[in-house]
């Protein structure tokens, strides 16, 4: 019934993309958090959350999506979201998600912001 | 009192994941009463939250107990009472906005409610010793009433 979560993690210029495939519930939570944790490992400074492949985000999913946002802003990792159809921006407006990540229709948009505002991976050591 | 029609009932298992079919269910409905495609994506995502609090405040996710969704129309609404039978020792707690500096606590934030209140046109909670209902009403367009 619940199409079950997958995130893939890539690279786009200086910044690491999250593809979320699947719902956004209750059951995403280790494959989120895995695969935030991953790109953090690998030095990523800057994420993209690209919600292109989901078209259900309950509030469960949400909850989720404010435990990354806490743990980027601890960690001083850019987060930015992206690939949300209107409704669901209309939702994370609704909830004040918006106040503490941008959102941005496309990952091309979202990239190339990043990139203006010098935000990347960091220097390899 | 505007006279109430009643034109789906449909029950699903205690099951997270099974609020998709209440969802599909009223996205059909709403098509066929002329709401617009928008106001279809809001009720669909309240609908969604009703159903989940009903499978897990409301029937404490005991699968054999059912949510029972009913879709009706009066003058002037197409009405959704989502239902539970109270098996569940918590009622959700209306949440608010998100503030990170005080993070939500409790399961999803308790944001259910507060999406649904802000989703649709009216919503109306009656808990009673047998269940806990949620009717909700999104008004007809005007092009239908009219």
């Amino acid at each position: 019934m619940a199409q079950e979560l997958k995130v893939g993690v890539r690279h786009s210029a200086a910044v690491t993309v999250l593809d979320l495939h699947g719902d956004v519930t209750m059951f995403a939570e280790s494959e989120l958090t895995r695969a935030y944790h991953q790109a953090i490992d690998d030095g990523a400074r800057a994420l993209v959350l690209n919600f292109a492949g989901t078209d259900y985000i309950n509030s469960a999913g949400i909850a989720i999506i404010i435990s990354l946002l806490t743990e980027a802003r601890t960690g001083a990792v850019t987060l930015v979201i992206c690939g949300l159809s209107t409704h669901y921006q209309k939702i994370f407006r609704m909830v004040g998600l918006t106040q503490y990540a941008e959102v941005y229709d496309t990952e091309d948009l979202a990239v190339q912001e990043l990139k203006n505002r010098g935000i990347g991976e960091s220097a390899p050591v | 009192m505007p006279t109430k029609r009643q034109l789906v009932e449909l029950q699903i298992p205690s099951i997270f994941g099974y609020e998709k079919v209440a969802m599909a269910t009223v996205t059909a409905v709403a098509l066929r009463v002329g709401i617009s495609a928008e106001r279809i994506e809001d009720l669909r995502t309240a609908v969604a939250e009703a159903c989940i609090n009903a499978i897990e405040y409301g029937n404490g996710v005991g699968a054999a107990a059912p949510v029972v969704v009913t879709i009706s129309t009066d003058a002037l609404h197409l009405l959704i009472d989502v239902r539970d039978l109270a098996l569940g020792s918590t009622k959700p707690q209306m949440g608010k906005m998100v503030d990170l500096q005080n993070p939500p606590t409790g399961p999803h934030g308790n944001m259910g409610l507060f999406l649904i209140h802000h989703l649709v046109d009216k919503v109306h909670i009656v808990c009673r010793a047998n269940g806990t209902h949620v009717h909700m009403a999104m008004r007809l367009p005007d092009s239908v009433l009219h």
